[in-house]
């Protein structure tokens, strides 16, 4: 528990320094988190739990949390596509 | 909803008599289980035209690296063991029945 609060405060500073914020939904916010941290114990990297992973580490690194793709699915979708990130209202 | 593994999935696409629906899912995956329930409600207003059915794909890892599978949830609809069409990403109810009343149609 102590190490997913630690993860949702580099995540909402991540957040804050970009410009966008976490999930305001505290459950779904921790779900999102205990997949990052069960994907690092897993395969050594906190990959987005919404992507496969291969296994190829050159293949896998941009899904790497935050995600080569979060910027534009944050502004396109208002959201990136697992929800840890979001628009900021 | 059926549940697909690496063991029963080409048999039950080739062998299905209606058009299936398959949600690849995993853990963890939040998205995955805002969709499940939209999925779960569908299954039983569509069980005349069509089967829905799951597959997690950490517990079956072949058949999401045959498919390619790079984000989730995931949504294919197979017509006659083809694939049809699909969708990525949580999809409201409403979406998701327009894309089954225009897929299942054609």
């Amino acid at each position: 528990m102590e190490n997913i609060k630690k993860v949702i405060e580099e995540c909402r500073k991540y957040a804050e320094e970009n410009g966008f914020a976490l999930n305001p939904d505290r459950k779904k916010l921790e779900l999102l988190i205990r997949g990052l941290l069960e994907n690092e114990k897993k395969y050594g990297q906190r990959y987005c739990p919404c992507r496969r992973i291969t296994g190829n580490k050159e293949e896998d690194r941009p899904k790497i949390c935050p995600c080569q793709w979060h910027r534009e699915e944050i502004e396109r979708d208002g959201h990136c596509l697992c929800g840890l990130f979001v628009k900021k209202v | 909803m059926i549940l697909l593994t690496d063991e029963n999935f080409k048999e039950e696409i080739q062998n299905s008599q209606k058009p299936m629906l398959v949600d690849f899912w995993s853990a963890h995956c939040l998205p995955c289980f805002m969709l499940f329930p939209v999925l779960e409600k569908l299954s039983e207003e569509y069980k005349d035209r069509a089967l829905f059915a799951k597959l997690n794909i950490d517990e079956s890892p072949n058949t999401a690296r045959d498919y390619e599978i790079d984000r989730i949830p995931l949504v294919l609809l197979f017509k006659e063991g083809k694939l049809a069409g699909g969708f990525v990403g949580f999809q409201p109810e409403e979406t998701v029945k327009e894309w089954l009343e225009k897929n299942l149609a054609q």
